[in-house]
């Protein structure tokens, strides 16, 4: 898994919240120290109904699949013709891949840009110069440069729009993960978030931050890619005695961002089932895009 | 009597809903790439598919029940297999092997007319030597025919108790099959 590209500012505002920018996204395979984002909102409403996560107090149990049973049957044999074509292929290394076109129209967009800049800052010197004459047969003149001035706005909403497609709009199935803990008796010192891949999050609260919790706030843990598709996370959740531990099996929606809220005002309860509580909602790409 | 004959209702209902749940949508490999390549990019941004393999038994429309999608990330020098099936990825783990194989072209042929490429070829060949079952279909560039090693191939391997499996490999650009084996 790895960082999102897709910039959550604007979906989170969209919920009325002012969450700050993502905090760390994890990296394949290793343990992550994570400094969350803690900010004061008031009646959190995330636009979109939430779906309950059962938070299970033992790890559920998933069946194995096997897979590629070809491949491991002959992996000897299929390890050797990879070392033959290795030798094969250096033959070839140097040869270029082509260029995406897209970097190149980036420029153009560019110097269209810049152009249109100046353009509008000639017609505006142009159109002191005549405000000063009151010349009232230049009106003419001046609606022309208010067309182009026009034109280039309309020209420049149309780069917008190319760079919008190419990068906000490519929404790739990605997961926030928020916590919210309104209760002082419950404000934990740290969690830890272990995922399928052996990823793991390391998050400490530091006293502000816990504070900012108690006050209403809602703290960004992470924000990044994940498979679209049926898996396991496990929490951890440390208050000083001994550790609070359960798992949630989450689908995240394929090319769609999906937002999982940790609610542990419960955790200091009697019934372990009211410990920890989750929910997730998703996000749909479009959303976003049509708010703006 | 009456309560009997519902009971037995109720229990054959219950037996064909479990069959029809067990039942997977039979597919060519080609339609669960879309979902294992969206998972491989949040896996790794340079993830390439390098093979395609049937992981359920193959039908004889080329089709089967589940199939698995290894990609490879040059950057992390690992590989992540993806098994799909209903349209959903059933299993994802990584490789616990070195594959550092080549990506497949793009325009590889479908399963489907993979089979049919390699049914066709065997013609009367047939009735003499039979192949036996189809057991696997094999999709990968360059490991499976080392005279040309650039070419993405399927690679279809027919199996009969007691006797040495056929091999059958189908260029997957043209549908020709490039050669035929026993071993």
């Amino acid at each position: 898994m790895r960082p999102t590209a897709m910039c959550p500012v604007l979906s989170l505002l969209l919920f009325g919240t002012f969450l700050a920018a993502p905090a760390l996204a994890k990296t394949p395979a290793t343990a992550t120290a994570v400094a969350p984002q803690v900010t004061a909102t008031n009646a959190f409403d995330p636009g979109a109904p939430v779906t309950e996560i059962k938070v299970d107090r033992v790890r559920p149990f998933r069946e194995k699949h096997p897979t590629l049973r070809f491949l491991r049957e002959n992996r000897d044999f299929l390890r050797a013709r990879l070392d033959l074509l290795r030798a094969t292929r250096s033959e070839h290394a140097g040869t270029p891949d082509a260029l995406d076109p897209r970097w190149l129209s980036y420029q153009a967009i560019l110097s269209g840009a810049g152009a249109g800049s100046d353009s509008v800052g000639a017609a505006s010197d142009r159109e002191a110069r005549r405000t000063l004459l009151e010349h009232i047969g230049q009106l003419s003149d001046l609606e022309n440069e208010l067309d182009r001035m026009d034109r280039v706005l309309d020209a420049q909403a149309g780069r917008l729009k190319a760079l919008d497609a190419d990068f906000a709009g490519n929404q790739q199935t990605a997961l926030v993960i928020l916590l919210q803990c309104h209760s002082a008796a419950a404000t934990p010192a740290a969690l830890t978030i272990a995922f399928e891949d052996s990823t793991v999050l390391h998050v400490t609260l530091t006293q502000e931050q816990r504070k900012a919790l108690l006050g209403g706030g809602i703290a960004e843990l992470w924000h990044g890619f994940v498979e679209p598709r049926e898996q396991v996370v496990a929490l951890s959740v440390e208050q000083g005695g001994a550790p609070e531990n359960g798992w949630m099996t989450l689908t995240p929606a394929r090319d769609q961002l999906t937002f999982l809220r940790l609610d542990l005002g419960g955790l200091g309860a009697v019934d372990p089932a009211q410990r920890l509580k989750a929910g997730s909602w998703v996000l749909a790409a479009n959303t976003a895009l049509s708010a703006r | 009597m009456t309560r009997m004959r519902s009971l037995a209702v109720l229990v054959l209902l219950g037996v064909a809903r479990v069959a029809a749940a067990d039942d997977a949508v039979l597919f060519e490999a080609r339609a669960g790439v879309a979902t294992a390549g969206a998972a491989a990019l949040s896996w790794s941004p340079d993830a390439a598919l390098v093979w395609v393999e049937n992981d359920e038994s193959p039908g004889p429309l080329g089709v089967a029940g589940r199939w698995s999608y290894l990609y490879y990330s040059e950057a992390t020098d690992q590989a992540r297999v993806y098994s799909v099936r209903d349209g959903r990825i059933l299993a994802a783990e990584n490789l616990d092997m070195k594959f550092d194989a080549p990506p497949v072209a793009d325009d590889w042929i479908d399963s489907g007319r993979a089979l049919s490429a390699a049914e066709a070829a065997q013609g009367d060949a047939a009735k003499k030597a039979p192949r036996g079952a189809l057991r696997a279909m094999v999709l990968a560039r360059g490991t499976m025919d080392a005279t040309e090693p650039d070419r993405t191939t399927w690679t279809l391997v027919y199996s009969t108790p007691g006797a040495p499996s056929t091999f059958v490999v189908v260029d997957a650009a043209s549908a020709k099959v490039l050669r035929t084996w026993r071993g």
